[in-house]
């Protein structure tokens, strides 16, 4: 049974065959591509781009030289080089998605906060036009009432 | 301007907020009295304007917490003395009102306006009976006071205490239990008065279906968290509050 294992395991070809490795190659370049177009439009924010061009590089970097992934399988103890991509890519996306909740935490904060902020000025606004208006009344009453020579011209 | 602020956080209540501003006003006519209409999309904010109440509406639904928030920050800044908060529905009889003020002036910080108190049983679903029974319990043990009722938004507090709440941090979807134990850790006083509650005259409760499962499991890990978390959220902003065994 171990035996089985064993050979099993020998008889796994290290390398990606080339079927393999033309899809993974374009699909980094495509992701860098992309990336780099998203950044150029500023649609993607510079900061958020630096992980993309990193996840993309380290694909590009293990479909050329798959000895590098083997040796990653052979880290996470993976029986074939393409369950450890698998693995990378599914520790990347959970790593990801915590980001952007945490990003998403934050931005509802402020949000709310900003939303608060501007509710109380509002407020304040209207207090202070009220109160303008009953200054200006108050203003025009005294002129009239304490100049009468200006009470015509005005 | 009064020293007192009367608080009523309303999301779309038109049509009920009427009756409660005018419940207010009868009974505290010297009040100052602000509704936080939490963007609603009917008359609410209008309604309440027309009632005589001073309106702060925020731009969209922020939330039961972040409009209390709200009104506590207004309190602040404007210097209140005391604040009384009741819910926008019509459920808080405004007879508490002076019951919760009094228990200010003996000396508490913070007053509770509990429904179950004088040993009504509860006329809602096994579910929030349970759960209500629950936090009561932990909050009670927490505090060294005992709270029948820690879902109760009916409560008045000091200046220090709306000091202590009045910043970001303040729990924004549903405030309760965490806030009277953290308030009390920061050696202020609680107490709970006995008020009348009545049925909701119409709308939704926030508590209700998978909502309510929600707030449970908040409440739960929020609690849970509390003697770890960072004081931040809550910090006392007097250099030497009395450090309270609990």
């Amino acid at each position: 049974m171990l035996s089985l294992v064993f050979a099993q395991g020998l008889a796994m070809d290290p390398q990606l065959d080339s079927h393999q490795k033309i899809v993974a190659v374009t699909l980094a370049v495509a992701t860098l591509l992309v990336i780099v177009e998203l950044v150029r439009r500023r649609k993607l924010r510079e900061e958020f781009s630096a992980i993309w061009i990193g996840t993309a590089l380290i694909l590009l970097t293990m479909a050329l030289e798959p000895r590098l992934l083997s040796f990653f399988a052979g880290l996470i103890g993976a029986k074939a080089p393409t369950s450890a991509l698998f693995f990378g890519a599914l520790v990347f996306s959970m790593l990801l998605t915590l980001f952007v909740t945490l990003r998403l935490s934050r931005i509802t904060l402020r949000s709310k906060s900003l939303a608060r902020q501007t509710t109380l000025t509002q407020s304040e606004l209207e207090e202070l036009r009220t109160e303008v208006a009953e200054l200006r009344r108050e203003v025009t009453r005294l002129q009239r009432g304490g100049d009468s020579t200006q009470d015509g011209a005005a | 301007m009064s020293s007192t602020l009367i608080l009523i956080p309303a999301h779309n209540e038109a049509g009920r907020i009427h009756r409660v501003i005018e419940g207010v006003r009868g009974s505290h006519p010297r009040a100052d009295v602000v509704v936080v209409d939490d963007g609603s999309t009917d008359e609410t904010g209008e309604e309440a304007r027309a009632r005589g109440a001073r309106v702060l509406r925020h731009p969209f639904n922020l939330g039961y917490g972040a409009s209390l928030l709200t009104g506590y920050v207004y309190a602040k800044q404007r210097g209140y003395r005391r604040v009384v908060q009741l819910d926008g529905d019509g459920q808080h009889d405004p007879s508490g009102i002076s019951k919760l003020l009094g228990a200010l002036d003996s000396g508490a910080d913070v007053a509770v306006g509990s429904r179950y108190l004088a040993g009504r049983s509860p006329a809602t679903s096994f579910g929030r009976r349970l759960g209500s029974r629950l936090f009561s319990w932990i909050v009670t043990r927490w505090t060294g006071t005992r709270i029948t009722d820690p879902t109760s938004g009916y409560q008045a507090m000091t200046a220090t205490a709306i000091a202590e709440l009045a910043h970001a941090g303040f729990p924004e979807d549903y405030p309760d239990a965490d806030v009277l134990i953290t308030l009390s850790r920061a050696g202020l006083s609680l107490t709970e008065v006995s008020v009348d509650m009545r049925e909701r005259s119409g709308g939704v409760s926030m508590h209700r279906g998978g909502r309510a499962a929600y707030y449970a499991y908040k409440m739960l890990l929020t609690l849970s968290l509390l003697p770890v978390r960072r004081r931040s959220p809550y910090r006392a902003e007097r250099p030497s509050s009395p450090a309270r065994a609990g």
